[in-house]
């Protein structure tokens, strides 16, 4: 099996790419952190860019088709940018969009056009379960993974005619980075996933079925719930995340 | 008696993207009939309006290019306005096609247009609504869930639908937050998409009833709304059982 992870330096995408080499498969790893790539090791095929580069996606999707053809591809790679929406600059929302939106659907359109997804594969993008209970303090964060969501349930039925699986997976929150950097102070952590228990769930689903995959099943009944009461999730994470936002500033 | 929601929009303060042609161009007429202190943003020249476009302020910006918060806050000023009342986003573009047809230009546009604009102007313009107490509203579509012929276009509808949710509960108590959902409905957009609805073009809604409907939910502030037939109807009976035509 080849596999391209998109974010593979660190967090999420660093444990789905040691779960695919663990799984005797080849990896190419993205990311815009040289150094992390360095560290994955040898016999990866790496490659450094900067997603936010929206002018140079035509060019890197057909050098990652060069790449490939793909048995997995995971379009992981993404950004946060908390706190109160008027208050966090658009510059940094700006690029929250670009990286967590347009460059997955940009990098989607290169792959398929130059047919680097084969058939029997899977093309996974990796939303979050904000996709069901909201985030305020997160507004253009929640609108690049609700959005990013939206793409991957439109192509499901064209790409399934050329047996290419399509899977959205939608993780709370997960013992990362990105976790340490924009959740609110707190004692969350022992109820954060373990980044590569996530990840082997997340190959399994991948290797099975299209649709949309939440791991874990704490964050499965959480996004029931949210699925069948979204008013009163939405008003819960206003107080415990967008509360607390706000008053760590 | 007309429309309940006649005084609503009376001396407001309101701008409107995409004011220039379809939906946004039947919205600014019947805001206009209604009192309303408008300002009107379209992409295309003033001279490329329509003949009987109303007597209303008329800038042409491309709200794709990314700067348009900022001008927007500068003819605020030039008018004299101290604050907003409402902003209506219903500038968009999209393009009926496969993905595999789609480059990152293209893509990059119609996420610029449909879905970093409305959410930049809305950045840049908050202190603007805050003052007045306004509402913002925002345009979707039935696609906001998903649709296999417009796969780009549906997903900055889903994400302007993600974005409203949180910034509805943020703003709770300050300005207003809607999204509002139109069903297809007979305009230029089509055929600029690329998209022949065939014979259901029949049941389209028509762009003044879209916009009648639409003024009634931003009248109403509840998010979000879908405007179908079934919206229409409901405001042709209302209006009915009160008097109206
Ligand atoms: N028609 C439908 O069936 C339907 C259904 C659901 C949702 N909607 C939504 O409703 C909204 C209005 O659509 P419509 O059907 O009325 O389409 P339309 O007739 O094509 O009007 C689109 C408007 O957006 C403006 N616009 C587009 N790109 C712009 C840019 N970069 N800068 C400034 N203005 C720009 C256009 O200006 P110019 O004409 O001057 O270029 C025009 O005024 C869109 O957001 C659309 O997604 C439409």
């Amino acid at each position: 099996m080849r596999a391209l992870v998109t974010g593979a330096a660190a967090g999420l995408g660093r444990a789905l790419g040691e779960a695919v080499l663990e799984s005797g498969g080849s990896l190419v790893a993205l990311d815009r952190d040289e150094a992390g790539l360095a560290a994955l090791g040898y016999g990866v095929n790496v490659l450094a860019a900067d997603l936010a580069d929206t002018a140079a996606l035509d060019g890197l999707g057909d050098d990652l088709a060069g790449r490939g053809p793909y048995d997995l591809v995971v379009m992981n790679a993404g950004i946060n940018a908390t706190g109160p929406f008027e208050a966090v600059p658009i510059a940094k929302q700006g690029a929250v969009i670009a990286i967590n939106l347009t460059a997955p659907m940009a990098l989607t359109a290169a792959l398929l056009r130059r047919d680097a997804i084969s058939p029997g594969g899977a093309l996974v993008f990796v939303s979050s379960l904000s996709r069901f209970l909201s985030y305020p303090g997160a507004a253009s964060y929640v609108a690049s993974k609700h959005g990013i969501a939206v793409f991957a349930k439109s192509l499901r039925r064209p790409l399934a005619k050329q047996r290419i699986r399509v899977l959205t997976v939608l993780p709370g929150a997960l013992d990362t980075g990105h976790a340490e950097r924009h959740a609110p102070p707190g004692p969350g952590r022992k109820r954060r996933m373990a980044p590569d228990a996530a990840a082997k769930a997340i190959l399994a689903a991948a290797s099975r079925r299209s649709g949309e995959f939440v791991p874990g099943a704490g964050p499965r009944a959480l996004a029931a719930l949210a699925r069948l009461a979204p008013g009163v999730a939405t008003a819960v994470m206003r107080r415990v995340i967008f509360k607390k936002l706000n008053a760590a500033d | 008696m007309t429309a309940p929601n006649r005084d609503k929009f009376s001396q407001k303060r309101v701008i409107v993207t995409g004011a220039s042609s379809g939906i946004g161009l039947a919205l600014v007429r019947q805001l206009d009939t209604q009192g309303a202190d408008l300002m009107a943003i379209g992409r295309r020249a003033a001279s490329e309006l329509p003949p009987d476009f109303p007597q209303i302020g008329y800038q042409s910006l491309d709200v794709s290019a990314g700067d348009t918060g900022p001008q927007l806050v500068e003819l605020i000023a030039a008018r004299g306005w101290d604050g907003l009342d409402l902003i209506i986003h219903i500038a968009g573009i999209g393009h009926c096609r496969p993905v595999a047809d789609e480059d990152a230009a293209s893509i990059a546009g119609t996420v610029a247009t449909n879905c970093l604009a409305p959410i930049t102007i809305t950045h840049a313009l908050a202190p603007h609504l805050a003052r007045a107490s306004g509402a913002v509203v925002f345009v979707g579509s039935a696609a906001h869930k998903g649709a296999s012929g417009f796969p780009v276009y549906a997903a900055t509808k889903g994400a302007l639908a993600g974005f409203a949710r949180a910034l509805r509960s943020e703003w709770r108590g300050r300005i207003g937050v809607q999204i509002l959902h139109p069903g297809p409905t007979q305009t230029a957009m089509h055929d600029r998409a690329g998209h022949d609805p065939g014979r259901l073009r029949a049941l389209f809604l028509s762009a003044d009833d879209a916009a009648a409907a639409m003024l009634r939910q931003i009248a109403a502030g509840r998010s979000p709304q879908k405007t179908g037939h079934g919206a229409v109807l409901r405001m042709r009976a209302v209006r009915m059982l009160a008097g109206g035509r």
